[in-house]
Formats: structure tokens, C-alpha cells, sequence
């Protein structure tokens, strides 16, 4: 009864945790032996949101930094193609209101990049009854998103936000001009009400455009690998909160910030606090993402995830 | 948020009071984010975007904008001509000179003394200058006959200050100064707000006398630059104290805070309530009573004698959320705030 009680979130875990990286949406594994779920999904679907304040550095000297106040979004659909594979693509969108130089706004969308994403995923119990997820996943980040013309940077200023508000957390949807492919790991670990785990996420950018940007600032491969750990307590089968603290280091930038002080901060610190809802075809996730401190602080966002399976 | 001031406990506080306190502040922070981030603050704070099509009707460059006859040194055209406002808009302590150019055989047209109006290829320029570096130039362009036909542009100097560069987007501590320049839409949130669209050469702002060379009132209808002969000064009623808080209020306010904003298609930026009303006018110049600024700003936003309780001098006396200015000024005008409380405690 007890393995029974953690499945549930363990699956859900998977989606929670990989679908706000740069994956398409994933469904639950083969279920553990003895698991609950019975009636596997084929696909499922995910709308994101989040919602807040953002800053970032920027790009070019008329613009040394940029800020506004960003709604993030973000659909997902998967397809379950093998027992343990998934097959999926995410569309991001931007939709921001950009502090121009005086302190009025200007709105701005702008697309991020889709992905295009497979994923692996294999899940049991060990030998002390505790239950294990372990998910790798390959994405492939296509360059549709646009610059906007150098004088404005306008669709680069909104995406930038974009990148600000999650924390620096995922650069394949929202850095410009760029192709990508996203290596990424993670293995969640349940034992009675608690669901922990580390994950490893490791983006490559490829530059393709380059916005008229002086060629010193821009690089043609970008590397900013992101570790995460969460810890989730379920007081109820369907019911959980936690936090999830994620650490995200610019090795290589494809675009470096014009000013120096902000091209030395490479580490970006970030918490995620979170209240989860699990059902056995939806899940809502309620959550706030804070930088803490790093190139992106100040900004500050919450937001909603909703997910079915069907 | 009026409502959760009066919440605020005084004296000992209950703690059921202080818990219905701290949820309202809560409550308020979280509605203030949603509002913010969800776009309900168009009303305010959100401009159109740039029009490049209009940023096309005037020159790139600012040695192309007819205010130089020669740029190397500096050397004005002749037909341009420099003015000083007699009360200036605070610009974060910049430094800043004032040109305007009239095309050959036009008139200004005063017949309403409060919106002059001005011939097309009428142009204006004010160069800004911030810790010692020349920043930019903006100007003002009368392309065309109505009282929408102006085109905005900041140009921003270059390193060696050899010319200045149209700038529509605006540029962020621009020359390595604290200076913001402008983007071009961002100039409707004052300038829109007042018919003639041109802010500092008015009756009112043009009567004092001027230095050697400068345009004043008293010498424009001698020099046949108006319709009509203009015979006389305004001059801004009450002591010294009234007079530059008024004119100050004036300069720096009014232009958004009047009640006579014309009608605009789109946002200029700042949409603010009008019940406030801070534009001198030439006719309501007879005491300081008469003017719409005493007639609106008591007792509501400024309380005699209380400087400490009044909104106006609360607003201008921070800067973040909430402030005054809303745009265009990231410093606090220390004399201006010391002004406007001494008039009000003064009253």
C-alpha cells in the first residue's frame, strides 16, 4: 500500500520536472510492478505559464540591460511511440511589456524557439522498497525565433526577459539565432510521503544569426549546463509541497553582456518553490521562480503548470 | 490602497487586527503584481510603438537637421535662434540648451496665447549635456499642418563628438553617463498631453526676460515672428515662493496634469486621472487662487501647512513605483522637493 501511495507523484514527477526544461511534454513510464496504473496514457498535453518581474543584462550599448514585466508561456504534447519512449515538441512564447529608456512600456511578443524531443525512461523499485524514475531525454532546439531590427532589438530584448524570468534556466527556447541539442538526466527517488532527486541538464547552442550584434560580443557555440535538486513531500496521495533549488553556470556564451561586471557572473542560483496537484489524468502545479542573486536578480515570477494525460 | 491605510492599527494593535493588516498587505502586493504584469497598467505606463515610418521624415543625422551651419565648430545657422524657458523641466541635473528655427515668411500663431501653433518645417532642438559629456539632442519637427504633425527624435553624440545619430529606440546610460535618451514614442507622454505640443517656448514660459541673443515674448512680435502683435507679459501670481512652485509645478506636471489634454487615438504613455489640474493659463493669472493649480491641488493632494501629508510632495520625493515624474527622470530634484514643501508649509 505504501509503494502504492508514491506512484502517483512519481510519475507526475517526471512531467513536472522535464516538461519546464527544454522537452516536449512526457507522460508517465511502464508502471512499476505492482503499480497503480493500470491504463498507461498515449499522449499527453501541457499548458505553462508564468508570470512576473524580469531584468537581464543585455547585448549592445544602447541597451545594457533590459526590463519588464514577462507572461511566459508554453504548450507541450507528447506521444508515447515505444513502451518507454516519448516523442514530443514545445512551443514558448513571450509576451512582454518592455521598460524603455524614459521608464514607459512598450509591448512586445515574440515566439521562442520549438523543440523537438525524445525521451527514455525506465522506473522500479530497489531492494529497500524504494521507487526510482530515471528519465534521459535528447532535445533539439529548431532557430525559428527572430532578432528584430538592431536599432530596437526588440524581439531580443523580449526574449531576453524571457531567459531573466526562468531564472537563466533554459537558453534553447530563448536565445536567438540559435540551433540546439539538450542532453538531460534525472532521477527522482521516492520513499513514503517524500519524492527527492537530482537532475542534470546540458544545452548546446550553435549560432546561426546574429542580429548585426558587434562580432566581439557573439560566439558561435554557447554551453550553460544546469544542475537541479528537489524535494517534495505528498501529505496526501494527491497533495504536495516542496522546492526545487537549481544552480545554472554560463561556460560559454554565444552572446556576452556589454558591460564587464555583468560578463563576469556566470553562476545563476535559483529556488522554486512549488504546491503540487496530482490526479490520476491532470496535475496543476503552483509555483514561484526567484533568482538568487546572479546576473538575473530582481526578477521574480509565479505561475501555473496544468498537464493531462489521456 | 486609501482602504488599507485606514486599516493600518495605531496605538497597541490588536492581533486579530494585525492578522486582517498583514492579509490585506499581502493581498495588495499580490493584486499590484498581477496588475502590473498582466498589462493593466496600459492606462498608465504603455506607449505605442515606434513609428519608423514618421522616425523616416527627419534626418539621421543631426548635422543634417538644419541647426548647424557649420558642426565642426559649432556655428548655429542663421535663422536659428536660442530661448530659455523661465521655468525648466527637471532633467535629472542635466545641463541643457534650447534652439528653435522658423521657416523663412512663417508666423507663429497666437491667437489661442495657451496652444500656439506653429507653421510646418517649424523645428525645435534641445541639447543635453550630463556630468560634463554631451549627450544628446533631441528634436521636434513640424512636418505637416495639423497639431498631430510633429516628428520626435533623440540623436545621440558619438564618442568623439563629431555628429549626432538618430537614436528611435532610445539609449540606456548613454555615453557611459546616467543619462537615459529617450525613445521616440516616449516623447508623447509629455508632449501629447497639451495641443500645441511644444512645451517650453509659450507666453507664459517665454515672459521673463531673456539673456542677450535669446528669444523672449517681449521681442518676438518686434521681430515679426507672430500673427498677431503680442503686447504684453504673463507674469505667474503670489510671492517669490508661490511663483516658482507654481511654475515648476507647471513645467514639470502639467503637461500630463491638465484638464485640457487633447483627445489622442493611441496610448502616450501616461494616461493620468485629470482631477488634478497644473497648467497655468493665461487668463487665470490674476492671484494665485485663480490658478487651476490652487483650485485642484487643495485639499486633496497637498495639504496647507503639511507638506509631511501631502500626496504631491510624497510623489516627488522618491522615485520607483509610485513616483513622480513617471517618466523621464530617475533622480530625485532635491531643490524641487525642497520648494514645494516650503510653499506648502508656507500656506
Amino acid at each position: 500500500m505504501q509503494r502504492r501511495s508514491f506512484v502517483l507523484p512519481l510519475v507526475w514527477s517526471l512531467f513536472a520536472t522535464l516538461s519546464r526544461a527544454e522537452s516536449p511534454a512526457i507522460d508517465e513510464p511502464a508502471a512499476p510492478e505492482g503499480g497503480p496504473l493500470a491504463a498507461p496514457s498515449e499522449t499527453r498535453a501541457e499548458l505553462s505559464s508564468l508570470l512576473g518581474f524580469a531584468s537581464s543584462p543585455f547585448f549592445v550599448p544602447e541597451f545594457p540591460e533590459v526590463s519588464g514585466q514577462v507572461l511566459l508561456l508554453r504548450t507541450a504534447v507528447a506521444r508515447r511511440i515505444a513502451p518507454s519512449v516519448w516523442l514530443g515538441l514545445t512551443m514558448p512564447l513571450a509576451l512582454t511589456s518592455i521598460r524603455q529608456p524614459a521608464g514607459s512600456y512598450v509591448d512586445e511578443a515574440a515566439w521562442g524557439n520549438p523543440a523537438l524531443a525524445i525521451q527514455h525512461d525506465w522506473s522500479g523499485f530497489t531492494e529497500a522498497g524504494v521507487g526510482f524514475l530515471s528519465v534521459a531525454r535528447a532535445s533539439l532546439g529548431l532557430p525559428l525565433t527572430e532578432h528584430g531590427p538592431r536599432a530596437s532589438q526588440m524581439a531580443n530584448r523580449a526574449l531576453a526577459l524571457a531567459d531573466a524570468l526562468q531564472a537563466l534556466r533554459e537558453p534553447s527556447p530563448y536565445t536567438p539565432g540559435v540551433a540546439s541539442l539538450t542532453l538531460a538526466y534525472r532521477v527522482d527517488l521516492a520513499s513514503g510521503p517524500w519524492l527527492f532527486g537530482p537532475g542534470l541538464s546540458v544545452p548546446l547552442l550553435v549560432r546561426l544569426g546574429e542580429a548585426e550584434l558587434p562580432s566581439t560580443q557573439t560566439r558561435a557555440i554557447g554551453l550553460r549546463p544546469r544542475a537541479d535538486l528537489r524535494a517534495l513531500y505528498y501529505p496526501k496521495r494527491w497533495f504536495g509541497v516542496g522546492a526545487e533549488g537549481s544552480l545554472t553556470f554560463d561556460v560559454v556564451r554565444v552572446t556576452e553582456p556589454i558591460r564587464p561586471d555583468d560578463a563576469r557572473q556566470r553562476v545563476q542560483p535559483s529556488l522554486r518553490p512549488e504546491i503540487v496537484f496530482d490526479g490520476r489524468r491532470f496535475r496543476v502545479v503552483l509555483s514561484c521562480l526567484v533568482p538568487i542573486g546572479g546576473p538575473v536578480r530582481g526578477s521574480a515570477g509565479c505561475g501555473a503548470d496544468a498537464a493531462l494525460r489521456f | 490602497m486609501r482602504l488599507f491605510a485606514r486599516l493600518r492599527p495605531r496605538g497597541r494593535p490588536n492581533p486579530c487586527v494585525r492578522l486582517v493588516v498583514s492579509a490585506c498587505g499581502s493581498l495588495r502586493f499580490a493584486l499590484l503584481v498581477a496588475l502590473l504584469a498582466t498589462g493593466c497598467n496600459e492606462r498608465y505606463w504603455v506607449c505605442a510603438a515606434v513609428d519608423e515610418a514618421a522616425s523616416g521624415l527627419v534626418p539621421r543625422r543631426l548635422s543634417e537637421t538644419g541647426l548647424y551651419e557649420d558642426r565642426a565648430t559649432d556655428r548655429m545657422a542663421g535663422n536659428v535662434r536660442s530661448y530659455r524657458p523661465q521655468f525648466p523641466l527637471w532633467s535629472d541635473g542635466a545641463e541643457k540648451k534650447r534652439w528653435v528655427s522658423l521657416p523663412d515668411g512663417s508666423h507663429i500663431d497666437t491667437d489661442d496665447m495657451d496652444n500656439w501653433r506653429f507653421a510646418a518645417g517649424t523645428k525645435f532642438w534641445k541639447e543635453f549635456t550630463r556630468d560634463g559629456v554631451r549627450v544628446e539632442t533631441r528634436l521636434m519637427a513640424k512636418v505637416g499642418a495639423g497639431d498631430e504633425d510633429w516628428v520626435f527624435m533623440s540623436y545621440l553624440w558619438n564618442a568623439d563628438g563629431t555628429d549626432a545619430v538618430a537614436a528611435p529606440y532610445g539609449a540606456i546610460d548613454a555615453r557611459g553617463t546616467a543619462h537615459d535618451v529617450p525613445a521616440a514614442n516616449e516623447c508623447a507622454s509629455c508632449h501629447r498631453g497639451r495641443t500645441s505640443r511644444v512645451l517650453g517656448f509659450s507666453a507664459i514660459q517665454l515672459s521673463e526676460l531673456s539673456q542677450v541673443g535669446e528669444i523672449a515674448l517681449a521681442n518676438l512680435s518686434d521681430e515679426g515672428l507672430t500673427k498677431s502683435r503680442v503686447d504684453r507679459t504673463f507674469v505667474v501670481p503670489g510671492d517669490d515662493t508661490e511663483r516658482a512652485a507654481l511654475g515648476y509645478l507647471h513645467a514639470n506636471c502639467g503637461d500630463c496634469h491638465n484638464q485640457s489634454r487633447p483627445s489622442a487615438a493611441g496610448p502616450r504613455c501616461f494616461e493620468p486621472r485629470n482631477e488634478l489640474d497644473l497648467w497655468l493659463r493665461t487668463g487665470a493669472l490674476a492671484s494665485v487662487e485663480d490658478t487651476p493649480t490652487y483650485q485642484t491641488v487643495f485639499d486633496r493632494f497637498a495639504e496647507r501647512g503639511h507638506p509631511d501629508q501631502s500626496g504631491i510632495v510624497r510623489r516627488i520625493s522618491q522615485r520607483g513605483f509610485g513616483s513622480m515624474p513617471c517618466v523621464g527622470s530617475e533622480r530625485i530634484d532635491e531643490e524641487g522637493v525642497a520648494l514645494l514643501r516650503r510653499w506648502i508649509a508656507e500656506l
